[in-house]
């Protein structure tokens, strides 16, 4: 790092800084409008901007969260949330490493074909295939359940899983994996002996990638589950507004606190995601 | 390289007991079954059954068939102009008309429904609905079909909605696709070079974890005309006090740039991570030695550092591509294609055919022609599957 | 620790399937899907309770998809709350929709002829309105017209001579939110019925009449005398048919401190939602209605209206029992005390919580034409979204191309009736 720093010669130190300052500004703007606007009247919001807010610093409200924390049924809807979103982080992630290690390490036929299906089948967006997945979950009588929408969620997370995975198996030192044959070990005993450990930050990394997206679904919760006791919290929250309300008095705090969680984890993981991202694309 | 070789002989030899070259495999489709079976039976068929789809076409009786079918069977009866207000007891001998097209479709009416003051008009709905009815119960889900080869890709040629919609796509594709790798680039290779480059990142990295509906409220407060109350506006206003104010969502040939800006927005944060990363892979030997031979920061950046971080920059290439392809959320929950359909993209085109128009067989149409799109981002990967591959051997 | 970990996750997966079987076990209630949210569904939830029926609300926005969904996967709820009746139409052209025979007649005879029509299907019954909209009239602050000395117009004439006095003054006098189209097919649906009047308005929407009939144009053009100048529209053209440009948002700017323009056009929800939004701006004394005023005085005031309708997928008992009482005096009764306006003739107007609801009621029930909202009445091709709606919008942007429009639209019906 500070021989990096040291060779920042040629731009000058201020305007490097300056112009990242500027940048960086341009980016946090709207989110801090959002935060500025959660905390105004409705009225106000809609009438004037939020800078003139803080020139009347007697109008700022708690009532926006009030609405949206004290409705019925949102403590529900956040366990909902949690019970949807853990297993369909887990379950991809699981399962997308176990398919790439072979993918990485094994000449089997039919290993170019299934790679190529992967990268394909990241392009099918879920509102063209719903009804066939629909039909299906009905079929296997998990309509309106949450393994349903578990299934759903790893079914959708995996190709770009397995991708990742393989990226980053690959690049692995394979004389250690070697090594680890010549010992006696068995396939199942390198992966969770070696490769699970050193694939950590991969892990971490698509973790959080399969949280953000499965954590602000609305699509899939709306659709497979279609049952307001199951609702997940992106579900409840659309429920509270009227047909004709504009609704920004629960917009506003609803997606700062829907940034929450997954804001949280992104810092508590961030120094895994680069690593781990990193790893499955660079080539050492 | 030549131990790889030998564990490789090593391999069979320690798996021989269990029967072969096979068994080797064995374990391979094992390990990946679950992933296969999943990735298939939802996603590989449903694509298959779109495909399907896009060559067929919904049969579906409707009401002015059923109306002109019994308006002229009423007529050859009643050898007279037969009007829809007419009630149709009045007309002698109706049951014959309606057992008519009964035959022809082979349903039947129950005569008692078809009411003493029931209208010719009313008639031919409850034929409509006995038909369809009829027509659905023969047929599970999508619904009764018929093949009509390239019909559908036929239609989206004289399609102009399809048109501006191919057209924002293509603006999107080039437009955020650029800006999203460069400005995660100049981001990456500024953060990297001050103190505080952590927090920049995460700062950057803030919008991805933002819901495509949570993204749209944001922006709603940023966009508006008012200088009063538009974020962007008031800034402008600041500067220069008579400026009224843009509408960037209302000005049709504004409108779809505002959303990519919203997307670029959204996305920077992927590749600064991704390319900041790469960036710190590359070996510092190999950037002094270029300083000690006094290249600039410019050339230091171009002659070493892309070039070693490029399969980096492909993979970031991919992901924008698949991203900006089937773009839908900002779009959807911005505009809704508006206005009079200028902002339209292909994603919010198929959702509004298949789930509004109720018309899957020409949605899928457009479905095919998104999977179309990606087929040099494939080829793209597959190249660099092989040359992986030949790198380790 | 990573014990503890996979415990948490293993209680979370049991809790999960608790949750499951548990709603699985619930099944007495019935579902219902429809855009209903927040007070709304409050009321709903009260009604379903006095009528002694378990219900589980799903509230989407997007109710179209939804439908459509279970209709093609077979597995439709029991009660959807659609809000045009094209869309009945279609339901129950399509043969899923079960007629309501059971409906006692002692309750229909409530209605007007009109309101049955309009939920009705091959001579069978099949939606009961509830959560009617009165559609034809104007918002605006009579404070601030006293302040300026302007008047009510009690005519087309009078409205524009107005709408030139304020513009005169430097002020501009309408807000439009364009918002996604709708209210502006509002607009012109006003104009319709009182420049053609009712039954070319009817044949309008049955497409028994072109598009390119010179009555539709007539509409247009009437319309254009406000919109045709970026001088009348509170920020422009641009401004009015920008997405941030709500329908709730222009409405807004008529009653806030510093309004933007003096006038707004839309439906009799519009008072409630300002003042729930502006606290301080008072109903009758901040914030008033006039009828939409009439054009060719031979059609007089008629009243545009739209309404939400039941209708039912299944005969359960419990769908019966709901169904009914949605059409009976006492669910009706109730719903006006929630502050939903009802057409039932039988709910007094002594039931609404207020003065403004009980004048709309007035309106409404003692109208002596009363259309339902074209764009509603259409294939939901030709009546919304890349149909209608979006040409309303291109003729706001352009008003010169009005034939081309007609004759887009024109085609548009053609393939899609």
């Amino acid at each position: 790092m500070n021989t990096r720093n040291k060779v920042a010669h040629g731009f000058g130190r201020l305007s490097v800084n300056v112009t990242l300052g500027i940048l960086v500004i341009m980016w946090l703007l709207p989110t801090f409008m959002l935060v500025v606007s959660s905390f105004r009247p409705v009225g106000d919001m809609m009438s004037s901007g939020w800078w003139s807010a803080f020139m009347h610093p007697e109008r700022f409200t708690l009532g926006n969260y009030q609405l949206v924390l004290t409705s019925k049924g949102i403590g529900t809807s956040f366990i909902n949330s949690l019970i949807i979103t853990i297993p369909s982080t887990i379950l991809p992630i699981l399962l997308g490493a176990l398919a790439a290690f072979p993918l990485a390490f094994s000449k089997f036929p039919g290993r170019k074909g299934f790679f190529i299906t992967l990268i394909a089948m990241q392009i099918v967006p879920l509102q063209v295939v719903l009804i066939p997945v629909l039909l299906l979950l009905m079929g296997l009588n998990l309509n309106g359940t949450f393994p349903g929408v578990w299934l759903t969620h790893t079914a959708f997370g995996l190709p770009l899983c397995i991708y990742i995975f393989r990226n980053f198996f690959a690049q692995m030192p394979y004389s250690l994996i070697e090594a680890a044959r010549i010992d006696g070990a068995n396939n199942l005993q390198i992966f969770f002996r070696l490769l699970v450990p050193m694939a950590k930050p991969a892990f971490a990394s698509m973790a959080i990638f399969q949280f953000l997206w499965v954590w602000n679904d609305m699509l899939v919760a709306l659709f497979v589950l279609n049952n307001s006791a199951l609702n997940p919290v992106t579900v409840k929250l659309s429920s509270l507004l009227g047909s004709l309300d504009a609704g920004w008095e629960i917009m506003t705090p609803a997606a700062l606190l829907s940034m929450l969680l997954p804001v949280t984890i992104f810092l508590l993981f961030q120094k895994y995601y680069v690593r781990g991202i990193l790893a499955g694309s660079v080539k050492g | 390289m030549t131990r790889h070789k030998r564990t490789g002989d090593l391999k069979p030899m320690t798996r021989k007991r269990t029967g072969g070259l096979k068994s080797k495999h064995l374990y391979a489709y094992l390990w990946m079954a679950p992933a296969i079976i999943l990735i298939f039976f939802f996603l590989v068929l449903p694509t298959f059954q779109t495909v399907k789809l896009s060559l067929y076409e919904k049969i579906s009786f409707s009401e002015r068939e059923a109306r002109e079918l019994l308006q002229s069977e009423l007529q050859n009866i009643k050898g007279a102009e037969v009007s829809l207000s007419d009630r149709i007891h009045e007309i002698s001998g109706w049951e014959q008309a309606v057992a008519r097209i009964e035959d022809q479709y082979g349903v039947a009416v129950a005569y008692e429904d078809v009411g003493a003051n029931m209208t010719v008009k009313q008639t031919a709905e409850l034929l409509t609905l006995t038909v369809n009815q009829a027509l659905r119960q023969e047929s599970s889900g999508v619904g009764p079909q018929r093949f009509v080869g390239l019909k559908n890709y036929m239609r989206m040629v004289d399609d102009p909605e399809m048109k501006v919609a191919l057209r924002n796509n293509l603006y999107w594709l080039a437009l955020f696709t650029t800006l999203t790798i460069i400005a995660g680039m100049v981001i990456a290779v500024l953060s990297d070079k001050v103190r505080w480059g952590k927090l920049a990142k995460t700062i950057i990295f803030v919008p991805m974890a933002i819901s495509g509906a949570a993204g749209g409220v944001i922006w709603y407060f940023m966009y508006q005309k008012d200088v009063n109350t538009g974020t962007i506006n008031a800034i402008i206003h600041l500067f220069n006090p008579q400026f009224e104010g843009i509408a960037f969502l209302g000005e049709a040939n504004l409108v779809t740039f505002a959303l990519i800006a919203v997307g670029v927005w959204m996305q920077v944060g992927f590749c600064t991570v991704l390319f900041s990363a790469a960036l710190q892979s590359v070996p510092v030997e190999l950037i002094e030695m270029a300083c000690i031979e006094g290249a600039n920061s410019f050339q230091i950046f171009f002659r070493i550092e892309l070039p070693y971080i490029w399969s980096t920059v492909v993979l970031v290439i991919t992901q924008m591509i698949m991203w900006v392809l089937k773009v839908f959320d900002i779009v959807f929950t911005m505009t809704h294609g508006g206005p009079y359909g200028a902002s339209e993209v292909i994603a919010n085109r198929i959702y509004r055919t298949d789930f509004n128009l109720g018309d899957f067989n020409y949605g899928s149409a457009m479905a095919v022609v998104l999977f179309i799109a990606i087929i040099p981002v494939l080829i793209l990967n597959i190249r660099n599957l092989s040359r992986e591959e030949s790198i380790r051997e | 620790m990573k014990k503890g970990r996979i415990v948490a996750l293993l209680l979370l997966l049991i809790l999960g399937v608790f949750v499951t079987t548990q709603a699985a076990f619930g099944q007495t209630a019935i579902n219902v899907l429809g855009t209903w949210g927040g007070s709304e569904l409050e009321i709903f939830q009260k009604i379903a309770d006095a009528a002694g029926v378990k219900v589980n609300f799903n509230t989407t926005r997007e109710l179209d998809a939804a439908l459509t969904t279970a209709v093609q996967t077979n597995n439709m709820p029991d009660i959807a709350i659609l809000p045009n009746p094209a869309k009945l139409q279609e339901l129950a052209k399509q043969g899923v929709l079960k007629p309501l025979t059971y409906m006692p007649q002692s309750d229909l005879k409530n209605y007007e002829q009109t309101w049955i029509d309009l939920g009705s299907y091959g001579g069978k019954l099949y939606g009961v309105y509830f959560k009617v909209a009165n559609k034809s009239v104007v918002w605006y602050n009579p404070k601030t017209f006293k302040a300026n000395g302007w008047t009510v117009p009690k005519t087309w004439n009078e409205l524009l001579e107005l709408n030139k006095k304020i513009v005169a003054s430097g002020k501009t006098p309408w807000s439009i939110g364009a918002d996604i189209g709708w209210p502006l097919t509002d607009w012109v649906e006003n104009i319709m019925v009182r420049t053609a009047g009712p039954d070319v308005y009817a044949k309008w929407y049955n497409h028994e009449i072109p598009w390119t009939d010179p009555k539709v144009k007539e509409a247009f053009m009437t319309w254009g005398q406000i919109v045709g100048n970026p001088k009348n529209l509170a920020g422009g053209i641009s401004g009015t048919l920008d997405a941030t440009n709500t329908f709730q948002n222009a409405a807004i700017a008529v009653f806030q401190e510093n309004p933007k323009a003096y006038m707004y056009y839309e439906g009799d929800f519009i008072g409630g939602i300002v003042t729930s939004m502006l606290p301080n701006v008072k109903p009758g004394v901040d914030i008033d209605f006039f009828a939409f005023p009439p054009i060719n005085p031979e059609f007089g005031t008629p009243v545009v209206g739209g309404a939400d309708v039941f209708v039912a997928f299944s005969d359960k008992p419990e769908v019966q029992k709901l169904m009914k009482y949605i059409a009976s005096v006492e669910g009706n009764t109730l719903a006006a005390k929630n502050g939903f306006l009802s057409q039932n003739k039988a709910v007094p107007l002594s039931a609404y919580p207020n003065d403004t609801l009980r004048n709309s009621a007035k309106i409404l029930t003692s109208a002596k034409v009363y259309v339902f909202d074209a764009s509603d009445m259409m294939p939901s091709a030709v009546g919304n979204q890349g149909g209608f709606w979006d040409k309303c919008k291109e003729f706001l942007a352009n008003p010169a191309k009005i034939d081309t429009i007609l004759a887009e639209m024109e085609k548009l019906a053609q393939q899609n009736y």
